[in-house]
């Protein structure tokens, strides 16, 4: 099985948050017009999570979504098994029908990455259902397409031809977080190759 | 008076209940995903369990109490036990997105890796055998052939005070397990989860118990011994667990938001509430009611422990998960003020508690020697 993991390089974003509002788009279409999509993080019905952080006193910007965890804790919080591993891909993701929404995966996530729908009170996360189709169609996610400054990736670690893979080689990487031993797959670039 | 009640208390439990529904369909996302709903269903679960913990000093025991007054208030206990989850259920069930299909959902996915999945399961025999109990006692009054199974009668109570034992310490690791919050850390908050149910569960059981039995000064003199030697004894491990956490938490990332309680932004609560209050007060009052056999003092020093005991649990549930880090392990902070559905939630299961509780009351033969006469179990 692959290990899809997302890429985001810090040296490259220019914060312009076109991958915001094309999550929000594709995959949250009936929130565009709501005044107040997101109101666990104040913040557009979006995957990715925008944390304004001070690194020694200079403000920075973090992009986060999904980890896709090997060690996921709110895989491990579920109490019904709807947030499992696709056994298709891998990828963190959740069933709806076993989904009882009781915010047990949101307080599990240290990385805050998942929120909860103000209309039906389920659970969000990355990959959203627009982005879980283009990757069944051997497409990208949205955000990874639409990003100006080629800042994104999305593929298969486990692949050394993958075009992630070479990135990783060739970046100074970090993983977010890692002493909490959630072996999160996603990628933070800090200095690019 | 009684056919008053009896008339009216049925419909109070159903503006409980339907206050309680229509909030749920007034919902809202509020900034941390376990808020007041969640406190309340904690304070509730405690209040249930750590009453069956002190009815298991008669029922697993045999401890009469002083003046025999266990053996009176017995069924009075296991029905308080049993009353008091009912909210607990109904607060967590309805904060749930999908109250109906919840518990099946739960129970019959056998996600044994959950720790809630555990709470859904424990609650289930937690219910099951403590009407077991109930029943057993009220029909063992009728009975002389359920009266002789000794045996039953101990198996069901160490039913009881096993899945009591397991539920609380398991909800304290709901949170003890979650590496998502620094606050809430360590195998320690089983036992601490354990020691604070007990003095919830005794405070709400002794006022429940000594203001319907008012009349009876034997009870209120008794229990004012029994309940005040608990309250002086758990109050001490308490604050010995409870110095521990503080201890452990300030060598480790859970100090971020253990300092912001001790010496921060909820200083004064904590201070106030939780210790003077919640410790010192009744300490010196619990020690004055078993010296001097005062029920003001025993009952005073209830009503402290239940509001200092809901105080550590809304500071042990929101607090924490309002100093938490980022993903890049920085300090944030967040605001929370409870919403108007979350309020009116808990009102609505509290009106339910309150007639529910008292409907039994005067409903079921909970009197020591009292024979059921209708209906199987009721008086």
């Amino acid at each position: 099985m692959a290990r899809l993991a997302h890429l985001w390089d810090m040296s490259r974003c220019v914060a312009c948050m076109a991958c915001v509002i094309a999550c929000n788009a594709a995959n949250f279409p009936e929130y565009m017009r709501s005044s107040n999509p997101n109101p666990q993080w104040s913040w557009l019905a979006s995957n990715i999570r925008v944390w304004w952080i001070s690194v020694g006193g200079r403000p920075r910007v973090l992009l986060t979504q999904c980890m896709q965890c090997d060690n996921a804790p709110c895989v491990k919080a579920c109490p019904t098994k709807a947030s499992h591993y696709d056994p298709k891909t891998g990828l963190v993701t959740i069933d709806y029908r076993l989904c009882i929404g009781c915010k047990a995966c949101v307080v599990a996530c240290p990385y805050g990455a998942r929120w909860i729908d103000p209309e039906s009170h389920m659970p969000n996360k990355c990959l959203g259902p627009e982005c879980s189709r283009r990757i069944e169609n051997g497409l990208k996610p949205v955000c990874v397409t639409v990003c100006p400054a080629n800042a994104r990736d999305f593929g298969d670690l486990d692949d050394p031809e993958s075009s992630i893979s070479r990135r990783v080689r060739e970046s100074t990487t970090i993983r977010l977080r890692e002493e909490l031993g959630t072996k999160p797959r996603n990628i933070v670039v800090l200095r690019g190759g | 008076m009684r056919s008053f009640l009896l008339a009216g208390l049925p419909i109070v439990l159903v503006v409980g209940f339907a206050v309680a529904l229509y909030s749920y369909t007034v919902k809202e996302v509020h900034v941390i995903p376990w808020g007041l709903i969640v406190v309340g269903y904690t304070f509730f679960a405690l209040v249930a369990t750590g009453s069956s913990i002190v009815n298991s000093l008669y029922t697993i025991f045999h401890y009469r109490g002083p003046d025999g007054v266990l053996e009176k208030v017995i069924k009075y206990g296991v029905w308080f036990s049993l009353a008091s989850i009912v909210p607990a259920w109904i607060l967590i069930l309805l904060d749930l997105a999908k109250p109906l299909a919840g518990a099946p959902l739960i129970i019959f996915s056998f996600a044994i890796h959950s720790r809630i999945y555990w709470m859904a399961v424990l609650y289930a025999l937690f219910g099951i055998f403590l009407a077991l109990e109930l029943i057993y006692m009220i029909r063992s009054e009728v009975s002389e052939r359920l009266r002789s199974l000794k045996i039953l009668e101990l198996t069901l109570a160490s039913l009881v005070l096993l899945v009591t034992v397991l539920v609380h310490s398991n909800l304290g690791q709901v949170y003890g397990t979650m590496v998502s919050i620094p606050g809430w850390f360590g195998a320690h908050l089983a036992p601490l989860f354990i020691a604070s149910a007990v003095l919830i569960g005794a405070s709400g059981q002794a006022i429940y118990i000594t203001l319907y039995k008012w009349r009876d000064v034997i009870v209120r003199s008794a229990a004012t011994t029994l309940y005040g030697w608990i309250y002086i004894l758990v109050t001490l491990l308490y604050v010995f667990l409870l110095g521990w956490v503080i201890i452990t938490a300030w060598y480790g990332p859970a100090w971020i938001s253990w300092s912001e309680i001790v010496k921060g932004a909820y200083a004064l609560e904590f201070w106030l509430v939780e210790i003077l209050l919640g410790v010192i007060a009744v300490l010196v009052l619990s020690a004055y009611a078993v010296t001097k056999r005062s029920y003001a003092a025993m009952l005073i020093a209830s009503i402290l422990l239940l509001i200092a005991g809901f105080a550590s649990k809304y500071s042990l549930i929101v607090h924490h998960q309002l100093i938490a880090l980022t993903p890049a392990g920085t300090p944030m902070r967040l605001s929370y003020t409870p919403g108007f559905d979350e309020i009116l939630m808990m009102v609505g299961a509290i009106i339910a508690y309150i007639a529910l509780l008292l409907l039994g009351t005067l409903l079921l033969p909970l009197e020591q020697g009292e024979k059921p006469r209708r209906l199987w179990i009721f008086r």
